[in-house]
């Protein structure tokens, strides 16, 4: 596990940011609650992997992903495909940039960043999952009634407690 | 040196505890119940058995001060010939019998880790040793009885054997001799991925199939290939297949299994 910590020179703010290093050589970032990203130096490739499901939201995130990094320039975007496994998005950066720059520091600190960005959003989802859950848990003075648990009628409305008889409605008996 | 295990009182006590041990996590209380009965009825102090474990006890500890290890190990095999030897050969049939007729021969195989040390103890309490041997044995469990720290010391530097690495290792090449690289390859991988939720193991097959396919690609334009019918449908829906693998959520070992017959085709097909 590596701790990475990035530090502005304008600002002086510092961003820290947990990597973990494979003995094959590639860079994994889990901290996003919903994506996993992976830099493989050794393919060029910066790998995008939903953690449970592919969902329209984990893929708009993924796709935002991507394009943040092309739009800083570090992917080149004409190759950002689907991967040839589940869920998954790649794109590609340069090997050797003209500048000498070392493009494995460019793709991690513009991931860095983008986790960092996306850091409010996703801390404030979390906090409003539990608030929620809380508030119907345990609720407010104001929110409860008096009688505490109510049993249910026999019959509420116009359906049953038990549902509909289903024996009998065709004239068929099972 | 011939050493009948089931002869040995301490051997069959520690076999039938850790059989129990085993019934006790499989949940099958009839077979605890049992074990605990049996063992109760035939390893009480006023059994030979049970006088016999004892004596096995003894030479067990590393208590013993180095000036008196000598007298204590003959104190020790002066009592084991006080045993009633006979009484001793029903107890132990009694128990073997029940042992074979109740809960089957396997228990004799389970393992003990101090098996070679009560074995060793055996021989000595036995006749059938030779004098030569019975007091080499005997020079060995006096420094046993003084050394036993340095003895595990030493045991933790070196956990494994030699002869169990070698047969452990050899075991492994035989079984899996017949894979081709690549197929060692995926299965390291696939080992290995439980300790990052597979994170690497989907990395490493993403790449893999991405090559996988390439590969069947090439092979389409062989002549093998596009001479026989036959040949260019299957590798059609080989490709479909790896195309068709972003779909695939779960990868089990079937899964596995198929990938690499994959492998094989190819690796033969272009060898």
């Amino acid at each position: 596990m590596l701790k990475i910590t990035i530090k502005d020179k304008l600002t002086g703010e510092t961003k820290e940011l947990n990597i973990k290093r494979t003995l094959s050589g590639d860079y994994m970032l889990r901290e996003h609650p919903e994506i996993d990203i992976m830099v493989l130096p050794e393919k060029n490739k910066v790998l995008v992997l939903p953690k449970d499901m592919q969902t329209e939201p984990v893929y708009r995130l993924q796709d935002d992903l991507f394009k943040y990094l092309v739009s800083k320039g570090v992917i080149l975007p004409d190759t950002v495909v689907g991967g040839n496994i589940y869920g998954s998005l790649e794109g590609q950066y340069v090997p050797q940039p003209p500048g000498g720059e070392n493009p494995v520091q460019a793709v991690v600190y513009s991931l860095a960043n983008f986790i960092e960005d996306q850091r409010p959003a996703y801390t404030y989802h979390q906090e409003y999952e539990k608030q929620r859950e809380k508030e119907l848990l345990n609720p407010p003075e104001e929110s409860a009634t008096e009688l505490g648990e109510i049993p249910q009628e026999p019959f509420k409305g116009s359906v049953p407690k038990y549902g509909f008889p289903s024996r009998g409605i065709y004239r068929y008996n099972y | 040196m011939k050493h009948n295990k089931k002869r040995n009182s301490a051997f069959l006590y520690e076999a039938l505890t850790r059989e129990a041990t085993r019934a006790t996590l499989h949940k099958e209380a009839d077979k605890v119940r049992f074990i605990t009965q049996l063992v109760k009825e035939n390893f009480r102090s006023d059994t030979e058995m049970g006088k016999e474990l004892k004596l096995y006890r003894e030479l067990e500890q590393d208590t013993v001060d180095m000036d008196i290890a000598d007298k204590f190990l003959i104190e020790v095999k002066n009592r084991h010939d006080k045993l009633d030897k006979k009484k001793l050969f029903v107890e132990q049939s009694n128990v073997i019998s029940m042992i074979n007729k109740k809960l089957g021969v396997s228990v004799y195989n389970n393992f003990i880790p101090n098996y070679k040390h009560i074995a060793t103890i055996s021989q000595i309490f036995g006749d059938s040793t030779s004098v030569k041997e019975k007091i080499l044995l005997e020079s060995s469990i006096i420094d046993f009885i003084k050394k036993k720290d340095v003895i595990i010391e030493e045991q933790s530097l070196k956990p494994i054997d030699n002869i169990v690495y070698n047969m452990f290792a050899k075991k492994f090449n035989e079984k899996y001799s017949s894979l081709i690289s690549e197929q060692k390859q995926m299965l390291t991988n696939y080992v290995g991925s439980f300790a990052d939720e597979g994170l690497q193991f989907k990395a490493y097959l993403n790449e893999e199939i991405g090559r996988m396919k390439k590969e069947i690609q090439t092979i389409k334009t062989f002549d093998v290939i596009t001479s026989d019918t036959f040949l260019t449908e299957k590798s059609e829906k080989l490709l479909e297949y790896l195309n068709g693998f972003s779909k695939v959520r779960e990868i089990k070992e079937d899964t596995l299994q198929k990938l690499m017959k994959i492998q094989q085709f190819i690796h033969e097909v272009k060898n």
